[in-house]
């Protein structure tokens, strides 16, 4: 795990670096820019969909994690809150989780 | 009487120079932004919690220090994905660095290669648009960037790390097994805006429920990733 970080660390310092170090004007190509846009959000969509529509479950949409994402949603789109979106969360899946 | 316009440049030269923000002035500047990261660094420890030790989500937060990336890494992790998607994924997230380490630097010429190191670390989405505002409107010094991203890493560090340590007091039963969940929500709402970035998150789910059914979970969401993303380049004739 340790080296993770560190092989990671290194990338993120030398994206950082190499630019400056260049001093010239460094360019990607505009479409290599326009990918890099949708990446972040295609990331964290994916991964939203691995925690709240659980693999081999039955009847997905009955589950707290997909019920409590909606009110979280609500949440999020309205203020764009992380607390008050993890308050939200947290609290509609416990009771959910009691209830079901 | 009137002064030599020789002497004028000089003094007005010289005003200028005592006038120019600098790493005291990126500081304060960025603090409330900083304060702003403080819920973002107490998801991240928390998240970080189901998969690095205390002393490791530090690591982490003092050598890569850049929160979607530590967040995505910490996410995947809890969700047991390979270690080296993990690596791979979060290299394309911090691709964006490189764009903002190139649009700073005309404003930092000239520096040596000590501040160029702390420039490059202080560099972050937020320190970025602080600086950069400061540099085209007031004629910042190339170092207010470094006082202002020691304001996000001042900040960042203890965030993440009492987000960390403060996982552990929270009881069962709250909903803390809720809290990746929630933030990933948060987390999509703000950093995707434009209708293109939707309709790929959105592609990227279909992709992720798709794939799982022959990839091992533990390389679905890069997978979906860069297929979604791909597909994205070729909609922005429609979109």
């Amino acid at each position: 795990m340790t080296a993770l970080i560190i092989a990671l660390a290194a990338v993120t310092l030398a994206y950082r670096l190499l630019p400056l170090a260049l001093l010239e004007r460094f360019r990607l190509p505009s479409w290599a820019r326009d990918w890099l846009e949708l990446v972040p959000g295609a990331v964290l969509a994916a991964m939203l969909c691995q925690a709240v529509l659980l693999p081999g479950e039955a009847e997905p949409w009955k589950t707290p994690e997909l019920l409590a994402a909606v009110p979280a949603a609500a949440v999020a789109w309205r203020t764009r809150s992380m607390v008050r979106t993890m308050v939200t969360g947290m609290l509609v899946y416990a009771l959910l989780s009691h209830m079901l | 009487m009137s002064l030599p316009s020789a002497t004028i440049a000089r003094m007005s030269a010289s005003c200028v120079e005592t006038e120019r923000p600098g790493l005291w002035a990126g500081f304060r500047a960025t603090l409330p932004v900083a304060l702003g990261c403080v819920p973002f660094g107490l998801a991240y420890g928390a998240v970080a919690a189901a998969s690095l030790s205390p002393w490791q989500t530090s690591l982490m937060s003092l050598t890569v220090f850049a929160g979607t990336a530590q967040f995505v890494a910490v996410s995947m992790l809890a969700q047991g994905a390979d270690l080296l998607s993990v690596w791979f994924t979060c290299v394309l997230v911090n691709l964006r660095l490189l764009l903002l380490s190139a649009a700073v630097s005309p404003h930092l010429q000239g520096i040596g290669a000590a501040q160029r190191l702390a420039s490059a670390q202080a560099l972050t989405d937020e320190s970025f648009a602080v600086s950069l505002g400061a540099f085209r409107t007031h004629d910042a010094k190339p170092v207010y960037l470094v006082g202002s991203g020691l304001a996000i890493y001042l900040f960042w560090q203890i965030a993440t790390l009492v987000g960390r340590l403060a996982s552990g007091l929270i009881p069962q039963g709250f909903g803390l097994e809720y809290a990746l969940s929630a933030s990933l929500i948060c987390l999509l709402f703000m950093l995707v805006h434009s209708r293109r970035q939707w309709v790929v998150a959105l592609l990227a789910i279909v992709l992720a429920l798709v794939s799982r059914l022959w990839l091992p979970d533990a390389w679905v969401v890069l997978a979906a990733t860069m297929i979604a993303a791909t597909v994205g380049l070729g909609l922005k004739r429609w979109l």
